[in-house]
């Protein structure tokens, strides 16, 4: 019972960061939520030991570790691309910031010297 | 040998990236000046903290204060998107701690005037004198590295602040994203694309003030992105 009220908290925990848009649901909500469902589906042995069937892997708790391993690993894949282009865009406003206030004081310094 | 640079043929733009260090940029800009009346001369502040450049008596022509610390990759695309939208000929780069001579600004230009070289580099004669031994094992193997990653083409002084490139150096670099500490990447870039190198000796001075950005977190970042760098270049092949 304390594994599924730790997976409950732990979902109840994103619905609040979602709603609360401390998440953005379109980047980590999936894997996210795939980790929850992963979770509820391990307390089943039933499903545990197809998981591990499925897998080819003869001790079935593992197919459940290997499983959220590459589910975390597509969350920080996701997240790491999202950084990356935050990144580009942030650069790339700055350049065009610098750009209209440079260009302000290229016309002023033009103005005042007469070319 | 005096190079005499005509401003009606060659427009020169003059950038110093400063970051705390404000009066030393102040008196580079100063010295610019006198060294080249005709060049304009842009101080880039990187997020120093409010005050360090007086809005007045900067001594630059044009100044450029950014919210945050952005690095030396994001001032020196700045710098070179402005080259290239109000048509300076040359982008000319000198550090604000004065270690680099103004006057050897003129000599540094020569080899673009002369349509020798589309990049010319600066190279520190008296740089291996300072620092610690360590300092110095790092600079040769950025070296080292940069001279395999381009075939030998590269300059002796990767990590030089000072240089000055065309407008076709320009382009060409600024299709890339630079990093924080852009200089070796910008170097092997610019041999990978094909552009023309030279190199001009000069002696650098002593700093004016302000002290090295470059602690040990930022050496070792430095190191890793560098290579990282290197690596990512290798695998892409020749550049484009």
């Amino acid at each position: 019972m304390i594994h599924l009220a730790i997976i409950i908290a732990l979902a109840i925990a994103v619905i609040v960061l979602v709603r609360r848009e401390l998440i953005q649901i379109d980047l980590s909500f999936p894997w996210l939520a795939a980790l929850v469902i992963l979770g509820l589906l391990s307390t089943q042995p039933v499903f545990v030991e197809w998981l591990a069937a499925q897998l080819g892997i003869l001790y079935a708790p593992i197919a459940v570790v290997f499983v959220t391993i590459f589910i975390l690993f597509g969350l920080l894949t996701v997240l790491l691309i999202g950084y990356t282009r935050l990144r580009m865009r942030q650069i790339r406003l700055v350049r065009q910031i610098a750009a209209m206030e440079l260009d302000r004081q290229e016309q002023a310094l033009r103005e005042s010297s007469g070319t | 040998m005096s190079t005499v640079i005509r401003p009606a043929d060659n427009r020169i733009l003059v950038f110093i990236p400063s970051f705390g260090d404000g009066r030393s940029a102040s008196l580079v800009a100063d010295e610019v000046r006198q060294a080249l009346p005709e060049a304009v001369v842009l101080i880039i502040d990187d997020g120093s903290p409010e005050g360090d450049i007086a809005e007045e008596g900067h001594g630059a022509h044009l100044l450029l204060r950014l919210v945050d610390n952005f690095g030396l990759g994001v001032c020196t695309h700045v710098a070179i998107d402005h080259m290239l939208r109000h048509g300076y000929d040359i982008l000319v780069r000198i550090d604000a701690d004065g270690q680099h001579p103004g006057e050897e600004i003129a000599s540094l230009c020569r080899p673009i005037v002369e349509g020798r070289a589309d990049v010319v580099v600066g190279s520190r004669l008296n740089h291996d004198e300072e620092g610690s031994l360590l300092r110095t094992l790092v600079k040769r193997y950025y070296n080292l590295v940069a001279s395999a990653a381009t075939g030998g083409r590269a300059p002796k002084d990767v990590n030089s602040g000072f240089f000055a490139l065309n407008r076709e150096a320009g382009r060409k670099i600024n299709g890339r994203l630079l990093e924080r500490f852009p200089e070796p990447q910008m170097f092997i870039l610019a041999c990978r694309l094909g552009l023309r190198m030279a190199e001009v000796g000069i002696s650098q001075r002593e700093r004016e003030s302000g002290r090295s950005t470059l602690n040990l977190l930022h050496a070792a970042r430095m190191f890793y992105r560098f290579n990282m760098f290197v690596l990512n270049e290798l695998m892409r092949g020749a550049g484009r």
